[in-house]
């Protein structure tokens, strides 16, 4: 551009150089949209292979265990079998489709219900679809019971996080992009889970209760998706451990990065 | 300049600028997202949205605040100011697009209220590595929206221009906010180098530049000497032919024209949105903003017929080849016989 060439937007045409000047200019930001779009989207941390299903609606039966939180134990014989935590649909537990099916206790009866599965890391977790009326058909009484396993006490460190979206409906899905997100979903009802993150790489996942073995959702939100150590009793039910404790007392916050991020 | 409020008032050069800005950005979003669906195949649509929207965001953002002060330095740039609103309307849709997604994802189908949640599911505000920083994104968003919808000039002559430029210049809110959301969410969790140090140099250059253009500024605004009411600005041959000369009176910025053997002074401010008028130029007989190219009759400070602006006109004289200004502006719009020289 000369000296005293001067830009008016609204004239129809431009001297060359000043189009040159623009073409440059859109060569540059070109460059620059390439170079960021590939260095920002290769910086992305993996994302897990967990896994939720959308779209895909199946059914199971099996016996549901309404405490201390609903799952559905799947027998596939005497010894050996599967439990499925369930989950309402959005972020709400399996406690509201289910109360809304009856009033009665559904617990230990023999059940078939439609959903979306969600697993990831040896776990599965069962969203009840939307439509309860035509979802779940309650069949005879099973008869099933499980076994709580007493391991002992012990304390333990890690991050509290929503299982409905860390096994699958996001990622990430713990932490602190997704700590109101883990709120949202622990608030309303979808049980709070400690994860563990071991030296060697595993992870332990911990279904937290009170001491009465009475569901803690509320208890537990102002420490969601923060590093916390836990003291209290471990037991285990059927597939998944059990942590019992008592919030208020024995949950603090640990002032150092969590090993999940 | 406008008679009547029209969306947009196109012409050829405001559509080219637009289908560069579209292509740009979508060459961001596909190559992004190609990219993540390559190298991270199980993230899910929700997440590559978010991410693709936010980052395209912070990156449009940095451009736009660069734009001014790089059309200070270096009048060049000039190109890129005269369109920016459509820029800025832009980033915030790629803003907003990042935000509604993520109150949908994490905020949604739950017991509560979105913007309740939004506001109370993290209240650790006292803490510094805690803090709820959805909440600093959301204050950033809606400085970015009532930026964008008052972008029209019709909110910019309702408002008047220093009510919308003030309001405008809470684009600077909006950086901080939006740099301090990111800092405190995503680094936090993520803590990529890439993403940090682009950032960072982006922080750095754009800091660079404001105040490489204040100090050129401050110079110009150095206030220059009364005798009796008249300060001397510069000498004939310091001012190109159609172009001005600026000097500060009273801290008010005033530009010398000279045109066709004719030297004639007006305020420097443009009254569409503050543009300087010293930068620009006569063309066709009025002096042009460099900005939006609003035109004013440089004796009479007028907007010509049928547009209706008028700046203040100032008296000069000439000692030799010396000019001076007198300190007191005229009404807007009075008349001042051009003086002549040589």
């Amino acid at each position: 551009m000369k000296k005293d060439e001067f830009y008016i937007g609204y004239r129809k045409s431009n001297s060359k150089s000043i189009n040159q000047f623009i073409k440059r200019v859109t060569l540059l930001l070109g460059v620059i949209v390439i170079f960021i779009a590939f260095l920002w989207a290769f910086s992305q941390p993996k994302a897990p292979e967990s896994k939720f299903e959308l779209g895909s609606v199946i059914e199971l039966q099996g016996t549901l265990m309404m405490a201390p939180y609903p799952m559905l134990r799947i027998n596939h014989n005497e010894q050996v079998g599967k439990d499925i935590l369930l989950l309402g649909f959005g972020k709400f537990g399996a406690n509201k489709p289910l109360g809304q099916l009856s009033e009665q206790s559904l617990d230990g009866k023999q059940l078939k219900i439609k959903g979306t599965l969600i697993y990831y890391d040896g776990k599965t977790l069962f969203q009840i679809d939307p439509d309860i009326a035509n979802s779940i058909k309650v069949l005879q009484h099973k008869g099933y019971k499980r076994i709580s396993e007493d391991m002992g006490s012990i304390t333990l460190e890690g991050e509290i996080i929503d299982p409905k979206c860390y096994f699958g409906v996001m990622k990430p899905g713990h932490g602190k992009i997704h700590r109101s997100c883990g709120v949202r979903c622990i608030a309303g009802g979808i049980p709070p889970v400690l994860l563990v993150s071991n030296s060697d790489g595993t992870q332990d996942y911990m279904l937290i209760v009170d001491e009465n073995n009475e569901p803690v959702n509320q208890q537990v939100l102002e420490f969601v998706g923060k590093p916390v150590q836990i003291k209290g009793s471990l037991a285990q039910l059927g597939d998944w451990l059990i942590l019992k404790t008592t919030p208020e007392k024995n949950i603090e916050t640990l002032n150092k990065k969590s090993k999940v991020y | 300049m406008s008679l009547s409020y029209k969306m947009i008032l196109w012409n050829k050069q405001k559509k080219v600028y637009d289908i560069i800005l579209f292509v740009l950005m979508m060459l961001y979003i596909v190559l992004f997202s190609s990219v993540t669906f390559v190298i991270n195949p199980n993230t899910t649509i929700e997440t590559l949205i978010i991410r693709a929207f936010g980052t395209l965001a912070i990156l449009m953002l940095h451009i736009i605040l660069a734009i001014g002060p790089l059309s200070r330095l270096n009048s060049k740039f000039l190109v890129l100011l005269y369109n920016r609103r459509h820029l800025g309307v832009s980033m915030f849709l790629a803003a907003f697009i990042h935000g509604a997604f993520s109150l949908i994802q994490f905020h949604s189908l739950g017991n509560t209220n979105v913007f309740y949640s939004l506001f109370t599911s993290n209240l650790d505000y006292f803490s510094l590595i805690d803090f709820p920083f959805q909440v600093l994104g959301f204050f950033a968003l809606m400085i970015l929206l009532v930026m964008a919808v008052t972008s029209h000039d019709f909110w910019l002559h309702n408002l008047s221009p220093k009510m919308w430029k003030t309001l405008h210049m809470m684009v600077y809110l909006a950086y901080a906010l939006v740099m301090l959301h990111v800092f405190l969410g995503a680094f936090q969790q993520e803590s990529s180098p890439f993403i940090q140090e682009v950032l960072l140099v982006g922080f750095i250059f754009i800091s660079a530049l404001h105040i490489a253009a204040a100090i050129k500024e401050k110079k110009r605004d150095i206030n220059s000497l009364s005798n009796d009411g008249w300060h001397y600005a510069c000498n004939v041959d310091q001012i190109p032919e159609k172009r001005a000369f600026v000097i500060s009176i009273k801290d008010e910025r005033v530009a010398i024209f000279k045109y066709d053997g004719k030297l004639s002074t007006i305020s420097n401010v443009c009254k569409h949105q503050n543009g300087p008028l010293g930068e620009g130029k006569i063309v066709d007989g009025c002096v042009t903003c460099p900005w939006h190219g609003y035109q004013y009759l440089p004796a009479e400070g007028k907007a010509p017929a049928p547009f209706t602006e008028t700046l203040p006109t100032y008296n000069l004289k000439l000692e030799g080849v010396k000019i001076f200004v007198h300190e007191h502006p005229n009404a807007e719009g009075e008349y001042v016989e051009p003086l002549k020289w040589g």
